[in-house]
Order: structure tokens, then sequence, then C-alpha cells
């Protein structure tokens, strides 16, 4: 049968540098903590500096049941990381490329190009497909968006993971304040909270469904 | 040790707890058992949010849970435990008619 494409392409602008922005996209473990209403389980299969191979247990925009979804992301240089996503027994292959592009202010803005193969009878499926994936894009975005801002912020007062903030955990230790501290990242990012762990392979399942959202906190006085 | 002002026991009537960033710190105040108590805010784990949802439970113990990577803090000692090495600073608070305030450094 002959196969044709469905395409989208979604942008969006942001202040934070790339390598946080890469910190968010390959930090798996949040895919259950932070998009819990949207995914129940991650499990990595294998994962190194470039590499991460893991399945996911998704719902996505406009469908009311969980899929499970194959996913290889690779991230082909610094500016690029391309994914690709298998469900419903390999019938179903979703390519997504995104593009960081940081200016010379260190903000960083992302393009994500997404393609699906189907049969080309299928080929009307374009506009639903389109607003599915922009809609799809929109969503996880905003939803990271307080995390990058808090990550960000807490990395800018001095944040070493694994150990807090040193003026916290120590009363009598100084503030450092560094709005210019240069964001750091080493790949892959060192996780804790899998249930399971078989060589390689870790599991990561969804604490509860649903919770009240007391949020990230009131504004200032 | 400052004295500074982080909200009201209104801000607390919704929810029994909420958190604020006062002077560079993000601490948590919430009622338990009657008493109202301050701990950080900041997981010292990657920095997510413990006080993004309410109170779980677990092993029929209070629980925080950090909304990023699910890590769970008692709410009567501020221990992880999740990773037991990780531990919540906690602050003194005082309520002085009707507004709350929490001691830093």
């Amino acid at each position: 049968m002959t196969k044709t494409y469905l395409t989208s392409v979604s942008t969006a602008k942001t202040k934070f540098p790339k390598k946080l922005l890469i910190w968010n996209y390959w930090d798996h473990e949040h895919i259950v903590g932070t998009h819990f209403e949207n995914y129940k389980k991650v499990v990595i299969l294998y994962e190194d500096e470039t590499t991460c191979h893991s399945d996911r247990w998704v719902k996505l925009p406009y469908l009311p049941f969980y899929i499970k979804s194959t996913d290889i992301c690779k991230l082909v240089n610094n500016n690029r990381m391309e994914v690709m996503h298998t469900t419903l027994f390999s019938i179903i292959k979703c390519k997504q490329i995104f593009v960081f592009e940081e200016n010379s202010l260190n903000e960083c803005s992302v393009t994500r190009y997404d393609y699906l193969e189907v049969p080309k009878l299928f080929k009307f499926l374009q506009p639903v497909f389109d607003k599915m994936m922009k809609k799809w894009f929109l969503d996880v975005w905003e939803e990271d968006m307080p995390m990058r801002e808090r990550r960000f912020k807490v990395w800018k007062l001095g944040f070493q993971d694994f150990k807090g903030i040193d003026y916290i955990n120590n009363p009598d230790s100084e503030k450092k304040h560094n709005e210019n501290r240069m964001y750091d990242l080493s790949l892959p990012i060192p996780k804790v909270t899998q249930t399971k762990e078989n060589g390689s392979k870790k599991t990561f399942k969804r604490l509860f469904k649903r919770s009240k959202h007391i949020g990230y906190g009131l504004s200032d006085l | 040790m400052k004295k500074i002002k982080i909200g009201t026991l209104n801000d607390l009537k919704k929810n029994n707890q909420f958190s604020r960033w006062v002077n560079d710190h993000d601490i948590l105040i919430y009622k338990f058992n009657s008493s109202i108590n301050g701990i950080s805010n900041i997981c010292p784990h990657f920095g997510g949010p413990i006080g993004y949802h309410e109170i779980k439970y677990k092993d029929n113990k209070p629980v925080f849970t950090c909304l990023w990577h699910n890590l769970q803090y008692s709410v009567e000692t501020g221990k992880c435990i999740t990773k037991k090495n990780l531990c919540l600073r906690k602050y003194k608070v005082e309520v002085v008619n009707e507004e709350i305030f929490v001691y830093i450094n």
C-alpha cells in the first residue's frame, strides 16, 4: 500500500538556555510526576548520553484511553533531537524532530516537526493530525513551563542536584546569588525513583491518578 | 535570624498548606495536628515543589510528594522516605495576630 505522511510543525520561544530545555526533555523520570495526568508508566529499557529507548503509557489529546508507545530518542547533536514513536503493534510510526536554536542571550527556541506515516487513503486526516499535535505540544509545553522556570531560579540560587541549596541546608552558610551561573548538563540524568530495576531497565510508575493541586506557591507579598 | 511575614491564617484556610518565596527561601507552611509548621518547599533532588499536591498517605503516614519526580517526605519529620539521605530544612514559625512569620537567615 502506498504510504504518505501527515505532518505538523509547532514552535515556541523561551528565556531559558538550551541545556536547560534539553535537561527537561531528557528527564524521563518526570513524565510520571509532572505529567502524571497523561502518563501512567515509563520503562526505560536503555539509556546513555545520546540515546534513550523507553516504553511509555500515554493518553493523547482527544483519545479517552492509554496507548503504549515505544520511543527511541536520539540527541543527534547539540541542536537537534530525534524521537521515533512506535505504537499499536508497530502499525503506527511517528517521527519527531526537535530543533533547538539559542541566541546570544542564551535564550532558546524549540521547533518540533512531526511526521506520521499512514496509508495514502488517510491523507484526509491531515487537519486533525495537525490540530492534535499542536495541542499536544502546547499542553506539554505549558505543563513543563513552571518546571523550567523553577529549575532556572533554583539553579541561579546555587542549587546542586541531590544536595539542594547550601544556604538553605545550612543556616550559617552565606547566600551566593549568581545570576550568571552557566547552566550545566550531563547526560544521562541520574534516576532514583524507579519501582523496579533489572539491569539497564528501570520502571517508573505514577503514584496517583488525581490530586488536589495546591500549586507552585502564592505570589509575593 | 530575621523574622519575616510569609502569610496569614487566611492563606492556610483553604488547603491547610501554602508555599511562598521569601528572601530566596521557598517555604511550605502547613497545619498538621493543630500546629503550624514550616519546611523548605525545595526538593533537594532536582528542586521541585514539595507542596504542590495536598498531603497524601503512604503506609498510613502523611507525606508530601514532590510534583516533579514523586519523591516523598514525611510531614512529621521532613525526612525523605524515597531517598533516605535527603531531608528538608525546618523553619521556625510564629503566629502573631493572624499573621504567620518565619525565621530565616
